[in-house]
């Protein structure tokens, strides 16, 4: 369980702090048990069903917005080390 | 004058359109005991302060024109900060408002603030809030409910005539079933979801609470449109909620289907089985038919649910990663960027927000995602399905919000699993897409507040009201001033 | 033992559009950083409760590319989110479709050294571009949105090309397909077409497929080559040394003319791919079939040839076959005529009125083109056609055509009114060509006492000042004679 959490962690970019590390490992692991109830039905359909009630989107036309964005968005966004950001995985 | 802050909105409408009271005076005194009141309650993370954007009131067609409102904080809005309950987005200032409030907005309603929440909406008493919790009116040893129960404390504790809020898995339904309020979640699509800050986006509604049906019905006809902004939106764009509400015909003699699996004594409390057969007899006395149904595959409703709203919480949470949002913006630039990832995200999330996204990431990653999450979604189907044939036989399905009435506070808050069991007759109606409405029936021996839940097909809204009106009639437990808010008002001045 | 090379191109090209992918901000190429953020939204910001809504212009131009390439064309298809941490995805994942792409399969004609070949696509579906970023000095960087969420569609092949040189052609070609459709501009340079090859070798003979790295970056057709040609080394200097390529992605070093892994680790990626809840499916109608069809048709070439009508599918490779074999242009200047289409059309239009093909694509190729890098010109075919026809009849020498061609270009006036108008149709009197002469040895003593001390060719250098003072006028051969009469050659 920990090296699983230790994995979840890394592909969510969170951490645990070492004090509470155990208890989360503990509620973790009651969560996965409460979950694996879904594992012991066995649908082979191999199609997964739509999630959202609408059969077909409806799709925007090619047409830009002429006035800029209402409200304020800042124009300037500053971020990262550039040494560092081929660092770790995708 | 201070005994108009019990009214319905559409009391209050008639006292505007007399001239009794203007709408601007009613906010004035609405905004004050809300403050008075709210120390004890505490169901605001943002309260309007005075003069705050003036909504244009002499815009009168607004179907709410003049109504004070509060908004979940779930929900963005340009005029108030918008937190999401969560530490991670304090002080994001929005740069647009959600579709619906902006359809309040322009229909001329006063906002109250905005209400607190579970983080992210993720919780079921509100606890889960990283700024404080809020307090049942009735009981303010007690949650409110969650997500929505700082809307649902608003509205009963009368610090708003009626509120905007969310519901992913009941956070509408069950909080308003806790507080003794009417609780809306419309068709999935009805209203629009621009704006509402996504935890699920496929379980995700915007939903309602009031302090009866006929202002539910009010609230639909404002906020209940298309919206071209959101490509699931599937409303119809001039539905009369209020009329369809008031069309006795479409409800006479309906026969209303009762889930046996969620009259399960060993699911329900004592109190709240009572009631559910109180509110069958009175169904019956309303010419209604009632039958036992069954509802298969009961057991797999919570971790269905539990899979498919962290999965989706985990992808719809990545973009708080410190770079634009997150408490992070400018970035510190002398961490590296995996470090400035970590160092952003670890605290700006609460524990059961990290919780869910962890398992979320779990049931979607590669290796697992079949076993958990495809197999949810066929799941979700089949419970989908299963409704759906249900809707052959009955036309409505009644079963409790809630197993229990409000818990106290601190009570579940250690055990998750024992939180997520609260949420059991609220999910369906949201992995179904349907609607479904919670009215307050009756109180419990100890003086709390029972739901009464009813879910009705897709897109058949405006029918579920007109049954939920019925069975307001009928029944005569509608919403009453919680003792502790009429004693807090006999002593407010105004 | 001898290896071959097994490549496959994914090639991301941005969709022609008006507005972004899903949202409504207008799609504009910046490259300054003082224009970054300009065309931004709080949807493309990936802001907290925005929605996307997809630009039907997108599906459209697919819709073209899949029609184009015999694909098949999904009528019915799904978003999906792909998830990753970098700075430059705002919302923590990307839109794009994996399990339903719009556009499965096809195939693409495309020549290596004249030799038509096909290579057989995998896929292309519809996604959305990321946010640029600025490298700074300091260390950090700046991210600029204006790109983020411009269309893109991602056109897969299957591992179907055996060199370098092949897969460089068929790359060619695609952008040219692309460009003559009016789906993409397709422009390597300012990276509306990105090109990642992934490149695995193996002996020849063999139908393994062993394990391929990646190479990122490339930013024109000369590095994709060169770095593919020093990947293939390198990997089979590994297989020879009993090495093993490991699974790696690779960036071009171009002071060391060596292909270097990325430290990123792709090994471990986990996408966790879910279908976007936020876009029901992509149903296609009737009409949209019928609009792409019509909207591929009218970007169709139209060729008049031999009194018959030909058609050309959108690219370059069937119609440089075409000329290959019936013209005698070569494939160089094929390939300039397919890029520049007026100059084209000017050809064939000369050519259908004089009927000499070489000698027109002579004027088009080297008179007409750079003059037209200059100005606009008034060329017309006729201009060309009684050019040639001129200089056929030995009427004009080669320089006074070229003084003629520039007069019409400049003035639109006809060949024959330039031709007068610069007296080339004058003729020069037997006693004007005597004085001239005798002029011109007048005036170059020395010259002439080159030719007495034997070196004759030196009259030529007379004769050059003859022709220059009547203005090209006189005939060179007459003049010849005459200038030797007089010196008693």
């Amino acid at each position: 369980m920990k090296e699983l959490l230790d994995h979840l962690c890394q592909l969510a970019r969170l951490e645990l702090s070492p004090g509470e590390r155990e208890e989360f490992a503990r509620k973790f692991s009651d969560l996965v048990g409460f979950v694996d109830a879904i594992k012991e039905l066995r649908d082979e359909s191999r199609e997964i069903p739509l999630q959202v009630p609408k059969e077909r989107m409806d799709t925007a036309p090619d047409e830009p917005r002429e006035e800029p964005c209402k409200g304020e968005l800042p124009r300037s966004y500053r971020a990262g080390h550039i040494g560092d950001l081929e660092e770790g995985e995708v | 004058m201070k005994e108009l802050l019990t009214l319905t909105a559409h009391e209050l409408m008639a006292k505007f359109a007399a001239g009794e009271v203007a709408p601007e005076e009613f906010y004035a005194l609405q905004m004050r005991f809300a403050r008075h009141i709210e120390p004890k309650v505490r169901s605001f993370l943002t309260l309007a302060e005075d003069g705050v954007s003036p909504p244009d009131v002499a815009a009168r067609d607004g179907a709410l024109w003049g109504v004070p409102v509060s908004i979940k904080d779930l929900l963005t809005t340009t005029d108030f900060p918008t937190t999401a309950g969560s530490r991670i987005l304090e002080g994001y200032a929005p740069p647009y408002d959600a579709t619906a409030v902006k359809l309040l907005r322009d229909a001329g309603n006063y906002f109250t603030g905005k209400t607190n929440l579970d983080e992210f909406g993720m919780g079921s008493s509100t606890e889960n809030s990283a700024y404080f919790p809020t307090h049942n009116p009735w009981d303010l040893a007690r949650v409110p409910g969650g997500s929505s129960g700082g809307s649902a404390a608003s509205v009963a504790a009368l610090q708003s005539v009626v509120s905007l809020g969310t519901d992913t898995g009941g956070s509408v339904r069950q909080p308003a079933g806790f507080c003794g309020v009417v609780g809306f979640l419309p068709t999935y699509g009805y209203v629009s979801r621009n704006g509402l800050i996504a935890f699920a986006s496929s379980l995700d509604h915007v939903g309602m609470l009031a302090r009866d049906v006929t202002d539910i019905a009010l609230m639909m006809n404002t906020v209940g449109r298309p919206d071209k902004l959101d490509a699931t939106s599937q409303a119809p764009a001039d539905a009369d909620y209020l009329a369809e509400m008031n069309d006795r015909e479409s409800v006479a003699g309906c026969t209303v289907g009762v889930i046996n699996q969620m009259m399960d004594p060993k699911l329900v409390s004592q109190d709240v089985l009572v009631a559910c057969e109180v509110a069958i007899r009175v169904l019956e006395n309303a010419g209604c038919g009632v039958k036992r149904v069954d509802l298969a595959g009961v057991e797999r409703l919570l971790p269905c649910y539990y899979i498919l709203c962290p999965a989706e919480a985990s992808s719809n949470l990545a973009r708080y990663d410190g770079i634009r949002y997150g408490a992070g913006f400018p970035a510190d630039i002398s961490r590296t960027l995996q470090q400035h990832y970590r160092a952003v995200r670890s605290p700006g999330f609460g524990e059961e927000v990290r919780r869910r996204i962890l398992l979320g990431t779990y049931v979607l990653s590669a290796g697992y995602a079949e076993a958990y999450y495809n197999q949810a979604r066929r799941v979700r189907h089949a419970i989908t399905e299963g409704i759906a044939e249900m809707f052959e036989g009955v036309d409505f399905l009644l079963l409790p919000t809630s197993p229990t009435t409000a818990f106290g506070l601190g009570e579940r808050i250690d055990d998750p699993v024992k939180m997520y069991a609260a949420d059991i007759c609220t999910v369906t109606a949201n992995l179904a897409s349907t609607p479904a409405i919670s009215l307050p029936g009756g109180l419990s021996p100890d003086g709390m507040p029972i739901g009464i839940q009813f879910i009705a097909p897709q897109k058949h809204d405006g029918r579920l009201l007109a049954l939920a009106r019925l069975y307001e009639e009928h029944a005569g437990t509608g919403y009453s001033v919680p003792p502790l808010v009429a004693e807090e008002l006999a002593g407010f001045e105004e | 033992m001898e290896y071959e090379a097994v490549i496959a191109l994914e090639i991301h090209a941005h969709l022609k559009t008006a507005r972004k992918q899903y949202c409504d901000c207008p799609v504009v190429n910046t490259r300054e950083l003082a224009d970054a953020n300009r065309y931004v939204c709080p949807v493309c910001l990936g802001h907290p409760g925005v929605l996307p809504v997809l630009n039907r212009e997108s599906v459209i131009l697919a819709m073209m590319l899949g029609i184009r390439l015999h694909a098949d064309i999904a009528r019915h298809s799904i978003f999906a989110r792909k998830h990753y941490f970098y700075p430059d995805l705002p919302k923590g994942y990307q839109i794009t479709q994996y399990q339903t792409p719009l556009v499965e399969g096809g195939e693409l004609e495309f020549l290596v050294d004249g030799e038509m070949r096909t290579a057989q696509l995998e896929r292309a579906h519809l996604e959305e571009d990321t946010a640029k970023i600025f490298y700074q000095d300091d260390g950090s960087i700046l991210l600029d949105y204006n790109r983020a969420g411009v269309p893109l569609l991602e056109i897969v092949t299957k591992p179907v090309f055996r060199s370098a040189a092949e897969a460089v052609a068929y790359a060619e070609e695609l952008r040219q397909v692309l460009r003559k459709l009016g789906v993409s501009d397709a422009n390597m340079e300012e990276g509306s077409f990105r090109c990642e090859p992934n490149i695995s070798v193996r002996p020849v003979g063999s139908d393994e497929l062993r394990t391929k790295c990646e190479i990122k970056n490339l930013n024109s057709f000369a590095v994709i080559r060169k770095s593919l040609d020093a990947e293939i080394a390198r990997q089979i200097a590994l297989y020879e040394d009993d090495g093993e390529v490991q699974h790696c992605t690779l960036r071009w070093d171009e002071e060391h003319a060596r292909t270097v892994p990325m430290r990123i680790k792709e090994t471990q990626a986990d996408y966790r791919y879910f279908d976007e809840p936020d876009l029901p499916p992509l149903v296609l109608t009737d009409d949209d079939f019928a609009e792409a069809r019509r909207r591929y048709e009218s970007a169709m070439f139209t060729l008049e040839w031999d009194g018959k009508e030909h058609r050309f599918a959108p690219g370059t490779a069937r119609l440089t076959r075409f000329f290959l074999d019936n013209t005698e242009l070569r494939e160089s200047e094929v390939a300039v005529l397919l890029e520049d289409e007026d100059a084209l059309r000017l050809l064939f239009a000369s050519n259908e009125i004089s009927g000499a093909f070489r000698e027109c694509a002579n004027w088009v190729l080297m008179e007409y083109r750079p003059r037209r890098a200059e100005a606009e010109g008034n060329i017309t075919p006729q201009h060309i056609a009684d050019i040639v026809a001129l200089r056929a009849d030995a009427k004009l020498n080669s320089t006074q055509a070229k003084e003629v061609f520039a007069l019409c270009f400049e003035r639109g006036i006809s060949a024959s009114d330039a031709v007068s108008e610069l007296g080339f149709d004058q003729v020069v009197s037997e006693s004007d060509l005597q004085e001239i002469c005798a002029q011109v040895i007048a005036d170059n003593d020395k010259i002439i006492a080159d030719i007495r001390k034997g070196k004759e060719q030196a009259v030529r250098a007379l004769l050059g000042q003859v022709m220059k003072l009547t203005r090209g006028k006189a005939k060179p051969d007459e003049a010849l004679a005459e200038l030797k009469r007089q010196l008693g050659m």
